[in-house]
């Protein structure tokens, strides 16, 4: 299990993503994020909710009603322009900090 | 299930009863409930689903941050003191019904005997029951603390809490509407045998008293389940009242808090008017009376007097 500290400044990303390809709710989200992480992330309900609420505050994704299992509605979410443009920053964000963190992890070997 | 719905209501304690907060709480709720059922339909042991579900909820403190509520600085209460203070509460919620329906019960001796020596057991009776009032009312001031909410409640403590305050509120309506009952039987029954004793021209003077005294054991009986109930009521209430949930009752906990000193002296005053309608007029079997109407008197005084302090803040 990873530490949700490091891992904290990337939420944004990985909900952007999965967005990106589809709307999604917060339970098929997480449950996305634990199959795509191959269960070596599993995010709490406050982490994925507080960076929604981020997200949504920043236009980066929107919400809607949508038909639920129950018969209530489901809170649906999609991304915006803005979002997509945001997700792209953050993924070349990440591949600079990857890189740099390269270079220093695994020291010793080179 | 119900647990994991208490545990939400716990947490969200310090939020705005906003729609915008009541939405995240039902997603956040429905997403902790579609885990349960997942895992339950996986095979797991519903107590294992109930605790590995409640860990991946994570820290309140985050959404808190999001959604701009003020962090909580208060120290936590210890849950031992908690629960040292729960068994004060039960034991203050007895003894002040026992002593209120006792001086009530007492009312008899004075209503059948005529004899100075009864009279002296009957106020003997009633300085024991003011005693035993003072006595458990004084020794809840070390708690002081819990009441004026210095504390925090833990979360864990907070979901006991409010699970205890589902249990009770279930039979509270049974409790208010079986003591209402009471007194109406007994009123009635008063009123019955008292026109039959009218009737015959042989009763004794210990006979005719007889319907009043009885009227009091209903009275003592109904009393004491309301005292009894509604200082059990409050034990929970206090201890859940939340600024942010609920504004109105967290002014009347602050109104009672700088008026409240008014009961202690009206209610030792309603007790004088009681004895005096009692034993100069005979009255007894309506004179308790006095002590529901000072009780309604006293709180719209306080009020009033709170509203107007308010008014007059700018």
């Amino acid at each position: 299990m990873i530490s949700s500290d490091v891992i904290r400044g990337y939420t944004d990303l990985m909900i952007l993503s999965i967005l990106a390809k589809g709307d999604s709710y917060g339970y098929q989200l997480s449950k996305q994020i634990e199959a795509i992480s191959d269960g070596k992330y599993s995010i709490k309900e406050t982490t994925l909710y507080s960076a929604i609420a981020r997200l949504e505050k920043n236009d980066h994704v929107t919400s809607y009603k949508g038909e639920g299992s129950g018969g209530t509605g489901r809170t649906y979410y999609s991304i915006t322009l803005l979002g997509e443009t945001y997700l792209k920053e953050k993924e070349e964000e990440w591949e600079l900090t990857k890189e740099v963190i390269n270079r220093f992890s695994n020291r010793e070997g080179k | 299930m119900n647990t994991i719905q208490n545990y939400i209501e716990a947490m969200f304690r310090d939020f705005p009863k906003t729609k915008k907060t009541q939405d995240l709480k039902k997603q956040i709720l429905e997403s902790m409930q579609s885990k349960y059922e997942d895992l339950i339909s996986q095979g797991t042991p519903e107590q294992d689903a109930v605790a590995s579900v409640i860990a991946t909820f994570g820290s309140i403190e985050e959404l808190k941050k999001e959604y701009g509520i003020e962090e909580d600085e208060r120290e936590l209460l210890d849950s031992g003191f908690l629960h040292e203070y729960l068994k004060y509460r039960s034991f203050f919620a007895k003894a002040l019904a026992a002593a209120i329906s006792g001086i009530i019960l007492a009312t008899i001796i004075p209503i059948l005997f005529d004899r100075p020596m009864m009279t002296a057991l009957y106020l003997l009776i009633i300085g024991i029951a003011v005693f035993v009032i003072i006595a458990v009312t004084v020794s809840g001031n070390r708690y002081e603390r819990i009441r004026s909410h210095q504390y925090a409640l833990a979360s864990e403590d907070q979901v006991e809490i409010i699970r205890n305050q589902d249990h009770f509120s279930r039979i509270y309506p049974i409790l208010i509407a079986a003591g209402v009952l009471i007194i109406i039987v007994g009123v009635a029954l008063h009123v019955l045998v008292d026109g039959r004793l009218e009737l015959l021209p042989a009763a004794t003077e210990l006979q005719k008293d007889q319907p009043a005294a009885m009227l009091m054991v209903f009275v003592a009986i109904a009393v004491a389940i309301f005292v009894w109930a509604s200082a059990t009521a409050s034990t929970y209430k206090q201890l859940l009242l939340s600024k942010a949930q609920d504004a109105g009752a967290w002014d009347e906990h602050m109104s009672e808090k700088k008026y409240g000193w008014l009961y202690s002296v009206t209610m030792p005053l309603s007790v004088c008017v009681f004895l005096l309608f009692g034993f100069l007029y005979n009255a007894w079997h309506i004179a308790w009376i006095v002590f529901p109407v000072t009780a309604i008197v006293t709180s719209a005084i306080v009020a009033l007097l709170w509203y107007s302090h308010k008014s007059a803040q700018p």
